[in-house]
């Protein structure tokens, strides 16, 4: 909608009548329209931006090893480590965890396993969900019944239970964990995608481009993607939440994630005896995944704004 | 065919056999065990005897033996456990029983507060917008959609039992509790479940209402002069427990996840907390089996929610 204002805006003035009205990329578009987002969304995205760069550099940032056991568990804020002769060696920022290694270190490496895992499962659920739903959508009949059906089933059993069984069988692994998150996305994906291309193909300008006789090809080129970009978006940004999610929660449960890899949620789970005595240390790494979510979902709707917009007007 | 039986039907049908598929994909996936399987359940220093007699034991799925598996099932036979000794174990039904008594106990308790406050809440915030009601339920419902369960528990944990100590920080019910004590000990996990349950409820309600009371025929009564109490009974009330039940049902079935993160924070002795004890301890016929009664619990919801739409569809009723 912004968009096309600002072509309004801009066209009288600036082009010239022989050269051709230059389009803008749909990079430069986002990062325009990014630009004009209000404050609020700039935060989320600042946030998300910002644990990505955390999550990237942290084997820069982190001032000991993922996994190395440097001194006594559970020490406070601000302790001094200590090397084996007792020379200090630094400074345990957050203290130590259940087993004397650097809270901030695995904060820093968890951060990048939780982040990984989300994202890699996101992008394998949307991968799989996009052209079955496209495929749906343009072969009405049997084979749209046939996923249709698929997918029902899918959702029937919740995507943590399936995690436990499945890992359960398999014993702790990231591929069958991205496997199963991704499987758990691909439904809800799916029916966005079909439902938006379904109405995309019910529009005049399909069937104008048909009769023309394209392709199924350079409709979707052409017709479909450029329309349900901005559904599908939001609808990945979503996934990406329930993905965290889930993901943290099979986690925290010790399922995900072999030993001695660092991961937010299971770090709340090994120190979760820090609560009773009252040390809030353990729920950090809990808040840092609500950060994440939150700042992820309210981008989400700002993507969907438009969509969800002519509904409020009834 | 009278068409109410045949909307019954159809949806019974649907429901079983998405059921069936259900069982069939739980049955077939032990199938897919690791071959260093026995050696992981027992530990690598075990004797390769034990190892060879441990595999012996294990059933190895083959579609001739599913449907004996499956009237076992029914019967309410989930095999035996694995063990890695040769003393008899319980069977899995055995261990199972008393953790779903378990389960259904602390569920029911959370499920009767919370619905009700959730209905309560999401009618005051839906008829009064930008009011503390609305913004209550939003706050709810927002942290708890992006927060992990396990966030909100340690929190009401932490507010309830390590700062007031007002409760025990641990649900280690026993069977030998008297109902006070055992009241007692519930208390965070079921007010974890009713923060999980009434927050995005109390926000489906509200929309619900909202929906309806936007509807064109409600406009349209109010426009006559209808009485809003008369609005509310004979107008919106007979249109509003099919979604109503629909949303219900679905935050159910929402915040089951939660409340196997619930048990587990808690160390509650339901199915949840076993099904995550099974899970790690890698005892495959105790996770099948709490996998097919909780997929067998949200079908009920689901079969219960189509039932309700059903009975509310004039349409079906008084058919020409």
């Amino acid at each position: 909608m912004s968009i096309k204002a600002d072509f309004g805006i801009e066209t009288p003035g600036t082009s010239a009548v022989a050269t051709p009205v230059s389009r803008s990329t749909p990079w430069n578009g986002l990062l325009s329209e990014l630009g004009r987002a209000p404050l609020g969304i700039q935060c989320c995205l600042a946030v998300v931006a910002g644990f990505a760069g955390l999550a990237l550099l942290a084997p820069v940032l982190a001032p000991f090893g993922e996994a190395s056991v440097l001194g006594d568990s559970y020490a406070a804020w601000g302790t001094r480590a200590r090397d084996i002769n007792g020379g200090s060696i630094g400074t345990h920022w957050l203290g130590t965890d259940q087993m004397g290694r650097d809270m901030l270190s695995r904060l820093l490496f968890g951060l990048r396993t939780t982040l990984e895992m989300a994202l890699a499962a996101t992008l394998l659920a949307a991968l799989i969900a996009a052209p079955l739903g496209i495929l749906a959508a343009f072969r009405r009949g049997w084979i749209e019944q046939a996923l249709l059906g698929f997918m029902h089933m899918l959702t029937i059993v919740p995507t943590l239970i399936v995690a436990l069984l499945v890992l359960a069988i398999s014993g702790p692994s990231a591929a069958i964990m991205i496997a199963v998150l991704a499987a758990g996305s691909v439904p809800d994906l799916f029916r966005t995608m079909h439902m938006a291309t379904t109405s995309v193909l019910s529009a005049g300008y399909t069937d104008a481009a048909r009769l023309r006789g394209e392709t199924a090809f350079w409709i979707i080129q052409h017709d479909v993607l450029p329309n349900v970009a901005r559904t599908a978006a939001a609808a990945v940004l979503r996934a990406g939440c329930v993905i965290t999610l889930v993901f943290t929660t099979v986690s925290f449960l010790g399922m995900a994630m072999p030993s001695p890899v660092a991961e937010l949620a299971a770090m709340v789970r090994e120190n979760a005896t820090l609560l009773t005595y009252g040390v809030m240390t353990p729920l950090l790494p809990a808040c840092a995944i609500a950060l994440f979510v939150l700042a992820l979902g309210t981008i989400a709707n700002w993507v969907a704004r438009d969509l969800s917009g002519s509904h409020h007007g009834r | 065919m009278h068409p109410v039986l045949k909307a019954v039907l159809q949806r019974l049908s649907i429901w079983i056999a998405s059921l069936l598929g259900v069982s069939v994909v739980v049955y077939a996936l032990a199938g897919l065990l690791p071959e260093t399987f026995a050696a992981d359940f027992l530990g690598a220093a075990a004797k390769p005897e034990a190892m060879a007699r441990f595999d012996s034991r294990i059933e190895h799925p083959a579609a001739a033996n599913y449907p004996g598996w499956l009237a076992g099932v029914l019967r309410g036979d989930f095999g035996s456990p694995y063990a890695s000794g040769d003393v008899p174990v319980e069977p899995v039904a055995a261990i199972i029983a008393p953790r779903l008594r378990n389960s259904l106990a602390l569920a029911g308790i959370a499920v009767l507060i919370a619905v009700p406050l959730a209905l309560v809440l999401g009618a005051a915030a839906a008829s009064g917008p930008g009011g503390w009601a609305e913004r209550l339920t939003a706050g709810v419902a927002g942290i708890v959609n992006v927060s992990p369960v396990f966030l909100i528990a340690y929190a009401t944990a932490l507010l309830f039992s390590v700062w007031l100590g007002w409760f025990a920080p641990l649900a280690t019910v026993t069977q030998d509790m008297s109902p006070g004590a055992w009241i007692a000990r519930v208390a965070l996990p079921v007010l974890t479940l009713i923060g999980l349950i009434a927050g995005p409820l109390s926000r489906s309600i509200r929309f619900e209402i909202a929906m309806l009371m936007a509807s064109p025929y409600v406009q349209a009564a109010k426009l006559r002069g209808v009485r809003p109490d008369r609005i509310a009974k004979r107008y919106a009330l007979p249109n509003a427990w099919s979604p109503v039940v629909r949303a219900i049902a679905w935050s159910l079935i929402g915040a089951l996840p939660g409340l196997v993160v619930v048990e587990s924070v808690f160390a509650y002795p339901g199915l949840g907390h076993l099904l995550v004890e099974a899970a790690s301890a890698r005892n495959i016929p105790v996770v099948q089996a709490c996998v097919l009664i909780f997929a067998s619990l949200i079908v009920l919801l689901h079969i219960a929610t189509d039932l309700v739409e059903i009975a509310n569809d004039p349409r079906l009723r008084h058919q020409r």
